[in-house]
């Protein structure tokens, strides 16, 4: 089968660096110190990262985590930290338009008071939606206050009033509060299908509670890869969460972006959701319209970059709303071999499965982004 | 740029993973407020309290002996 000399993306999954000095540019001193900052010791033997009150003391490594290759995050990526490079490097690496994560913002599920926590977010999100304004290549997530309800849907509604059309969430809520899948959240999702906004959750975004280590911290042989791969569960968890308690059903116009954790465990989540929902129906609560696989391949959408069975969770099992999704900048994502990352994807693809997976679903979440250019 | 490298852009998950995958020894601690004061503990297991958050700091520090 013939591929075009470029392929042109959509990115599912793309994050952005804020400024360290965000918070104190923006929000009063006694506000600003409570919000995640890191300090390095002056030997740069040590890091401490401060979060209203809280602290975690990091022993620096003396080489930085690279990839095969030998490069390191800040080797891969020129147009990290600013937005006119940013479109160089998405130019050159055939990347289109992205969806987009917040980074520093991501340790707010650290906070645990809810007005320091709804004040940050609002200068968050400020700050996102002028980054977003450069470029409408550009889908910012917008940060939610999640440690109230009220506060969650004030801000959903306000950001979607400012241009988000999507909003971030961790795989799991602050562990002050019930689960996804409780009724709790139902206002949340009557906004979120009200406005159209996308719930775009990211995975390894689990609660960071440093008083329990989440359970989930492998040490010793192989601890690097069991450490990246169990942070693929929690999109998995939430997915399930929102099916199973008849959130999505529901809620029909609601749509789940996972972000970053493959694609092939859509199918095969699907079966396992099926196979509970007859099996144990006399347990079943609530009961569905419909099977659990029917939302799932409906409603919810999965990012990858790499994998390579993720393709075929489309071409062989169905799954429509795989999306590709580049990580830029970070160290997992695909800088400097986009390309190459694209073609070894699609070599023996349909051209349809391709356009579904590259450009079609995400185009699908987001209609206002322009169409990608003719290669 | 000197934040480049900061902790802050990664995940939380990720800056724990690599605490726990540096090498198996004093990598990591916590201090962390709760309703008797502060617990400081270290990736090594030991585990101590403090009275104040700045007090939590210097006893992490002083245990894995790299004084700031």
């Amino acid at each position: 089968m013939t591929t075009p000399s470029l392929i042109w993306a959509n990115s599912g999954d793309s994050h952005v660096l804020e400024p360290q000095d965000l918070f104190f540019e923006r929000m009063p001193r006694a506000l600003a110190e409570r919000m995640p900052r890191s300090v390095k010791d002056p030997d740069g033997r040590w890091e401490t990262l401060h979060i209203d009150g809280n602290s975690w003391r990091r022993r620096l490594p003396t080489r930085p985590l690279t990839d095969e290759t030998g490069l390191s995050q800040q080797d891969k990526a020129p147009g990290a930290w600013d937005p006119e490079l940013r479109l160089k490097d998405l130019d050159g690496e055939g990347i289109w338009a992205e969806l987009i994560f917040p980074s520093i913002s991501m340790w707010t599920s650290s906070l645990t008071d809810p007005e320091l926590l709804r004040t940050g977010v609002s200068v968050i999100n400020d700050w996102a939606l002028e980054f977003q304004q450069r470029s409408p290549r550009f889908v910012c997530t917008a940060h939610l206050p999640l440690l109230s309800v009220e506060d969650t849907v004030a801000e959903i509604r306000r950001t979607h009033e400012m241009g988000f059309r999507a909003a971030f969430f961790p795989v799991e809520p602050p562990p002050s509060l019930p689960k996804f899948n409780h009724d709790v959240w139902e206002p949340v999702w009557d906004v979120l299908e009200e406005t159209g906004m996308v719930m775009a959750v990211h995975i390894g975004t689990e609660a960071h509670d440093a008083g329990v280590i989440n359970g989930q911290y492998h040490r010793g042989p192989g601890g690097a890869v069991l450490n990246y791969f169990e942070t693929s569960f929690g999109g998995q968890r939430i997915t399930a969460q929102m099916i199973t308690s008849g959130a999505l059903e529901r809620h029909p116009g609601l749509r789940v972006m996972v972000s970053e954790g493959g694609a092939t465990w859509g199918p095969f989540l699907a079966d396992r959701m099926d196979e509970g929902y007859r099996q144990h129906w006399s347990a079943v609560r609530p009961k569905l319209a419909k099977l659990p696989s029917e939302y799932l391949f409906t409603q919810v959408y999965a990012s990858f970059q790499h994998d390579g069975s993720a393709v075929a969770a489309m071409s062989a099992m169905g799954w429509r709303n795989v999306c590709w999704g580049s990580d830029y900048p970070h160290i997992e994502g695909t800088f400097g071999h986009t390309q190459s990352t694209l073609r070894g994807l699609f070599a023996n693809a349909d051209p349809a499965v391709r356009e579904r997976i590259t450009v079609g679903a995400f185009a699908e979440l987001f209609p206002h982004v322009p169409p990608v250019p003719v290669a | 740029m000197d934040d480049d490298d900061s902790s802050l852009h990664e995940t939380p998950a990720e800056f724990m993973n690599a605490v726990a995958t540096l090498t198996g020894r004093c990598d990591g601690q916590s201090v962390i407020r709760g309703a008797q004061g502060y617990a400081v503990g270290c990736s090594c297991g030991w585990r101590a309290t403090a009275a104040t958050g700045v007090e939590g700091l210097r006893a992490a520090v002083a245990h894995t002996g790299d004084e700031a």
